[in-house]
């Protein structure tokens, strides 16, 4: 920490003040034995008030909670496993929340949204349209236009990515489509702040916001390496507070062939999961033959490693279809993609994909079931614990899809959280 | 932090808990009691919550002593279960302010940047925080921990626990001082 100022300096000889009225006594014998001794569940008295053996309600409460989490923690450690870590401030909905229940339908609403990202300590998906900029809140599934006093200056809204370390949610906006310059929003404070420009890529082509990594505590910005047959990466992580720019190990490049790839981030295993799609030369009738793997990419060496899962070969993107969505579902801990009529997860630690859905009728017989959206966005809602679904249309109704939905990929269920408006 | 103890104690009062030694865990507790009491009634305000708070955190230590490999972080480690189990129970007990808010009395000393803060202004002014927040203040401010060692114990950057701080001392800045 730096040297305090004259205003720390006060609070902290004032704080500690304070701290020194707390209750003093101590019997540490006692606090042992009733420590030691003590089966869960069952009321007791403190050792250092002496007080007959009975608890308020509102003690008795407190102590049933607390247990009732220790419970959770420990039931928690044996069925998930030790690699699912919550933050630890994490944001919880407050009791009577509807969170399952869809907002008014009628409420006001941004006229369009693209870039979200989910501010988990406020419990809000954070976006801008146009120059306004909206929350949608996930424990009551309602928008809310924010007002700042100032907003990034642009209609081109790229991708947005929440610093948990921070706390702010990261973009770069720029005139037209240019990156421009970094911006912060702090919606505890609903306010935006302007930063330095974006990330100095060789490349800048096909360079975006892409993701958070914990490890670092920055934000990452990706670019392809501009050669089409190589799977190439160049990152550079921003750190908010000081507003720079820091180059991640210069990727080993990896000859593939002709491909596109999706990324995500799996904190789980602390890699970029990368679905690779490649295709060979066009044969008389025009078919080609496509092959897809997966790929992992170790950001702290900067090398890639090939799978050996099967990975479905169901999404495909440029002529030949619609970006799939893809996201890390940090709650069953693997890697999701939707699009096309098709559902797949990868849990990298068995590396193994899973279909999570296929529809019978794929293509444009597919109807306007969530499942046949083409091209969603999908991002993880860490309080609800589930993905959020939205963006991306209908190929066979030739309908945009305007509702904003949930998906549970471990049971399968759909969450209607705000339809489309009448 | 109590002043009898040193890391070498405490390193074999560890090792010695952990195995399950009544008498060194005893030691432990004689040793950082005060310091947990302090932090959890920095998030709680209250001393009887932050007693049950420390209770509790006892019975965590207790059972996860094992996990803590390095003697010299036993007192971070201890105060940041105290302070979570503060947090948790005041979160749980309301989620509104601590304490009370109090009309403020005349201040003869606003303007006087020297001048010490008044206990009813720090109480309402803490009580206008979250309880993570009051986490955060009472793990830097109170066990004067720093953010490289709050970090690792709410599982985020040094960075970004400046950040925070900073961000939570500008508001308390407003509200306390004058200048």
């Amino acid at each position: 920490m730096s040297e305090l100022d004259l205003f720390e300096a006060r609070f902290a000889a004032a704080y500690r003040r304070y701290l020194d009225k707390a209750p003093r006594q101590l019997d540490a014998a006692a606090v042992v034995r009733t420590v030691t001794a003590q089966p869960r569940g069952r009321a007791i008295a403190w050792p250092w008030t002496f007080r007959p053996l009975v608890l308020r309600p509102a003690q008795a409460l407190a102590w049933l909670v607390i247990l009732g989490i220790l419970l959770a923690l420990v039931a928690a450690g044996i069925f998930v496993g030790s690699q699912h870590q919550r933050p630890a401030l994490a944001f919880v909905c407050p009791p009577g929340s509807t969170s399952n229940t869809p907002g008014p339908v009628d409420q006001v609403r941004p006229p369009g949204f693209s870039g979200m990202a989910f501010d988990r300590r406020a419990g809000r998906l954070v976006t801008l349209w146009d120059t306004e900029t909206w929350t949608f809140d996930v424990c009551t599934n309602t928008w809310l236009q924010m007002h700042p006093t100032q907003e990034p200056p642009t209609s081109a809204v790229g991708p947005l990515v929440y610093d948990v370390d921070s706390d702010v949610t990261i973009g770069a906006f720029g005139p037209d489509e240019a990156p421009g310059n970094m911006w912060a929003y702090d919606l505890e404070a609903n306010t935006w702040m302007e930063k330095g420009p974006f990330a100095p890529f060789a490349h800048p082509i096909l360079s975006s916001l892409s993701f958070y990594d914990p490890v670092s505590g920055r934000v990452v910005a990706r670019a392809d390496d501009g050669d089409d047959d190589t799977l190439g990466l160049a990152l550079w992580g921003y750190e908010v507070e000081t507003d720079t720019w820091i180059p991640m190990s210069p990727a080993e490049p990896l000859v593939i062939g002709p491909h596109y790839e999706f990324f995500a981030y799996d904190a789980s295993v602390d890699r970029l999961i990368a679905y690779a799609r490649t295709w060979g030369p066009a044969d008389a009738i025009g078919n080609r033959q496509f092959g897809t793997k997966t790929w992992l990419f170790d950001l702290r060496t900067g090398t890639w490693s090939g799978t050996d899962a099967v990975t479905p070969p169901n999404f495909s993107a440029g002529m030949w279809g619609y970006a799939p969505g893809i996201a890390y579902d940090e709650a069953a801990q693997r890697t999701v993609m939707m699009g096309q009529g098709y559902s797949a997860a990868y849990d990298a630690s068995e590396d193994r994909w899973q279909m999570v859905y296929e529809t019978p009728t794929e293509g444009p017989k597919c109807g306007t079931r969530p499942e046949c959206l083409q091209a969603p966005d999908l991002l993880f809602d860490s309080v609800n614990e589930r993905l959020i679904v939205y963006g991306g249309f209908f190929a066979s109704a030739d309908l945009d899809f305007a509702d904003i939905m949930a998906f549970d990929t471990r049971t399968g269920d759909w969450t209607v959280l705000l339809a489309a408006p009448q | 932090m109590t002043g009898v103890t040193t890391v070498g104690s405490m390193s074999a009062a560890l090792h010695e808990a952990a195995a399950g030694d009544e008498a060194a865990f005893t030691r432990i507790v004689t040793a950082y009691h005060w310091d947990m009491v302090r932090v959890a009634f920095g998030v709680c305000g209250e001393p009887e919550l932050a007693l049950d708070a420390v209770q509790a955190a006892w019975l965590v230590a207790w059972r996860k002593l094992r996990n803590v490999h390095e003697p010299d972080r036993l007192r971070s480690w201890l105060v940041a279960v105290a302070a979570n189990e503060a947090r948790d129970i005041v979160r749980h007990r309301h989620s509104g302010s601590v304490v009370e808010l109090v009309l403020e009395p005349p201040d003869a000393d606003a303007g006087d940047p020297a001048a010490e803060i008044d206990e009813l202004d720090l109480r309402n002014a803490l009580a206008h925080l979250k309880p993570e927040e009051r986490s955060l203040i009472a793990l830097r401010y109170g066990a004067e921990l720093d953010s490289t060692e709050i970090g690792p114990l709410l599982g985020i950057s040094a960075s970004g626990v400046r950040a925070r701080l900073s961000r939570i001392m500008g508001r308390l800045r407003k509200e306390l001082d004058d200048v």
